[in-house]
């Protein structure tokens, strides 16, 4: 039995799924507002006159909240960070949850992370330490288009990435389907979806402007098939079904159709988000190191 | 397998990293772990060598220690708990001073609008108020040696607020005018931080000469000349050594020195016509040393009966007064004559000449108007000689005044009996043409012995035996008037003895 495929996009949320994701959502950004209003009034003061705001002592870098907000996020990249990455490589935490929770959970710690790490800095970068920071803030923002190639990438129920031959087969599938829900109507949402594509290795940047394009039509191609389906009067449960396996599809040929150039978007992604990171762990270490030996530890 | 592209980008990458953490230093301004950068003050102190000459390790923050092994000025003036950093207790630098925020930014600031200059042991009033601080916490006018020399040291002469002296010279050297004159004496004992020129705490009262009186209202520089003194080219009022022995140093003796006593025996500061102890003076005063010795009544009279001006003028008093006499305490009036003061009862009927001035002392004295010393004999010498009855008869019997209120008239138009007696004549004009003493006396009209032989019918015989009514008998004449008639009679015996007298032979 081959594995299945589902597209990233496509798969029903579950309750629990959901109530993760907005709980995550949530507190990131409670905590982004929380930070933010508590220190605009500080950090909106020119660098010459933080000193003299009466917040100084608690936001400075090395205040008693500033401070916090450097251990705390910093702590959060490290366990976003090592958690994934264990997940990941540890063969005996394979069976431990879907690495899409993971990935998840990857995604709020270093999201978190770097945000706390910002307000600790108040938003004032120098030294050496500034070279992490940077690192730390491209190694984000890579990994939020690094999350965009990548769910675009479809992977195996168990979170692998899929091969061709088990795309090819997964589509036949939701032909075949697609084909016992529509009967004669299925020729109308082919001529609207378009036929399939193989699959190319076009240009990396070509990829990703087909990649844009597709999300910004993919809407009103759906709302075309809804249209062109409305005279069959079909039953609504079948109706949908049919919409969602149409989505489905068209989801999965325009992955298929740009698989390879997004799995080499990928690899070469990680090239550059993990040297950034780890470099950011040793500028950041050689800063933990300085200010504790200056007295700036958890309890300064 | 890896395509040959993945590995070439990965170390591309990894070497691209490389070279980025080795530039590092370079890339990062060689801050490295430093914060930021330090203040331009600091600047020498730039370096990861450095970061322990401020900061200690293991402690968090700053050193004050560290801070003041080079801020040597304020270490004294910590020690010796003075100014505002002696104040600040066992405080961190820091908890005021910051750094680390580039070369430019401001390490010393502070709200001169609402600092406590007092804090620092200097409280700021009036003028000083309305300077700004660089007016003078200026260069020049760092007098505390260590201070200056660590702000030269340290290029922040500028800059400090350290080093200014407490004394008024130390800052207005310049603005002393008087030299010399005070010696060590500070400024601050007469002067506020209004204005120089105004010298509010000075006392008069604390020099040698207390103002009193009028005194007071004297400008000073009316006192206070300047002068310049011995050694110096440049002039100044001269306060101290002033010498006023007397009055006259200053003031002129009205008296051109006629008074023997001092100034101050008499009068007071509260004004020259204020007299200490006036009554007794007036009392005491020698009036015979003036050029109108007072004699008889004038003696006894007031000061202020003659020494008045606003005295209002009498029926018999009218003074005049000479303009020097102005603003005199005891002006004198004219008194060239006794008319100068006193109205001429006689209206000037007295004067020797028409219009000229009656010459009172010719008959009269000081000691009072009456009695004159016109008397008898010098009536009898000077005008009429008075004899018999009317010597007895009272001046204003004569002389009646020449009006109703009016003075008597003295110089009386005829001296000859008719001039009086007009009324007295009981003869109806028998005897015009003839003296009234050809047979009257002064004594009394009556005659007490008439010599008939001087009349042409000498009486003999006894005719002298006969009463004379018996011959001149009461005639009614003119107007019904009764009179003796003496003349002219009839002679011949028939006319008092009738027709059978015999004729005379």
């Amino acid at each position: 039995m081959t594995a299945a495929v589902t597209p990233a996009r496509s798969r029903p949320p579950r309750i629990a799924s959901r109530v993760w994701a907005v709980l995550l959502l949530s507190v990131a950004i409670g905590i982004a507002v929380v930070g933010l209003v508590g220190g605009a009034e500080y950090y909106r003061l020119p660098l010459a006159e933080r000193p003299f705001s009466a917040l100084y002592d608690l936001l400075r870098p090395a205040g008693s909240i500033g401070l916090r907000y450097g251990i705390v996020g910093l702590a959060c990249i490290t366990a976003g960070v090592a958690l994934y990455t264990a997940r990941k490589r540890i063969r005996a935490l394979a069976r431990a949850g879907r690495l899409k929770y993971w990935l998840e959970f990857h995604i709020f710690l270093c999201t978190v992370g770097p945000f706390l790490i910002t307000l600790h800095t108040s938003f004032k970068v120098g030294g050496l330490v500034s070279i992490a920071f940077w690192s730390m803030a491209i190694v984000a923002l890579s990994g939020i288009f690094g999350r965009y190639v990548y769910v675009r990438i479809p992977k195996t129920m168990a979170g692998g990435f899929a091969d061709l031959a088990a795309i090819r087969r997964q589509r036949e599938e939701l032909r075949e389907a697609l084909g016992a829900d529509l009967g004669p109507q299925l020729a109308e949402v082919d001529r609207i979806v378009g036929v399939a594509r193989p699959a190319t290795d076009t240009g990396l940047l070509a990829a990703i402007g087909a990649a844009v394009r597709f999300d910004l039509s993919r809407h009103a191609t759906l709302r075309r098939v809804r249209a062109a389906l409305a005279p069959a009067k079909l039953p609504t449960a079948q109706r949908e079904h049919a919409l969602r396996l149409i989505a489905r599809q068209l989801q999965l040929e325009h992955e298929l159709a740009h698989l390879l150039p997004f799995q080499r978007l990928f690899r070469y992604w990680h090239v550059l988000h993990l040297p950034l990171a780890l470099a950011m762990f040793l500028i950041v270490g050689v800063h933990v190191v300085v200010a504790t030996l200056f007295g700036f530890g958890f309890t300064a | 397998m890896r395509p040959a592209s993945l590995t070439l980008g990965r170390r591309l990458v990894r070497t691209l990293l490389a070279v980025a953490c080795l530039l590092a230093p370079a890339l990062a301004d060689a801050q490295l772990i430093s914060p930021g950068r330090l203040a331009q003050a600091h600047a020498e102190l730039e370096g990861v060598g450095n970061c322990t000459q401020c900061h200690d390790l293991g402690r968090p923050g700053i050193s004050n220690t560290k801070c003041l092994q080079c801020h040597t000025p304020l270490r004294e003036r910590i020690a010796e708990r003075k100014g505002l950093h002696g104040s600040l207790g066992n405080r961190n630098c820091a908890s005021c001073h910051k750094d680390h925020f580039g070369p430019d930014f401001a390490m010393v600031r502070f709200d001169t609008a609402t600092f406590d200059h007092g804090s620092v042991g200097y409280t700021l009033r009036l003028a000083h108020l309305e300077a700004g601080c660089r007016s003078c916490h200026t260069p020049a006018l760092v007098v505390d040696a260590s201070v200056r020399a660590y702000a030269t040291r340290h290029r922040s002469l500028a800059r400090t607020y350290l080093g200014l002296g407490s004394s008024c010279t130390s800052c207005h050297q310049e603005d002393n005018v008087h030299g010399r004159q005070f010696g060590t004496r500070s400024c601050a004992s007469c002067h506020l931080e209004d204005t120089w020129e105004k010298a509010s705490r000075f006392s008069h009262d604390s020099t040698r000469y207390a103002l009193t009186g009028r005194h007071r209202e004297v400008a000073c520089a009316d006192c206070h000349k300047s002068v310049t003194p011995a050694g110096s080219t440049e002039p100044e009022v001269q306060y101290a050594g002033v010498r006023a022995q007397t009055c006259t140093t200053c003031h002129a003796d009205y008296h051109r020195g006629a008074m023997p006593q001092r100034c101050e025996q008499c009068h007071s500061t509260e004004g020259w016509q204020l007299l200490r102890n006036r009554t007794g003076f007036e009392a005491t005063f020698n009036h015979q040393r003036t050029a109108f010795a007072l004699r008889g009544a004038h003696e006894t009279l007031s000061c202020a009966s003659c020494h008045n001006p606003r005295r209002p003028a009498t029926a018999a008093i009218r003074m005049s007064w000479p303009r020097a006499e102005r603003g005199a305490m005891y002006p004198a009036p004219d008194a060239a004559r006794c008319t100068s003061c006193h109205v001429d009862a006689h209206e000037g009927a007295l004067a020797k000449t028409a219009g000229g001035t009656t010459d009172c002392t010719s008959c009269h004295a000081e000691s009072g108007w009456s009695p004159s010393s016109y008397d008898v004999a010098r009536h009898n010498r000077e005008s009429f000689e008075l004899t018999g009855a009317h010597v007895a008869v009272p001046c204003a019997q004569c002389h009646q005044p020449v009006r109703p209120g009016g003075p008597p008239q003295f110089r009386l138009p005829g001296r000859d009996c008719a001039s009086c007696h007009q009324r007295d004549d009981p003869h109806a004009d028998q005897f015009a043409g003839r003296a009234c003493t050809d047979c009257h006396g002064t004594e009394s009209f009556t005659i007490a012995d008439f010599d008939h032989g001087r009349t042409r019918y000498p009486l003999d015989g006894a005719h002298r035996d006969v009463a004379c009514s018996k011959c001149h008998t009461v005639t009614q004449g003119a107007g019904g008037v009764s009179y003796v008639r003496y003349r002219p009679l009839d002679t011949s015996c028939r006319a008092c003895h009738g027709a059978t007298t015999p004729r005379r032979p």
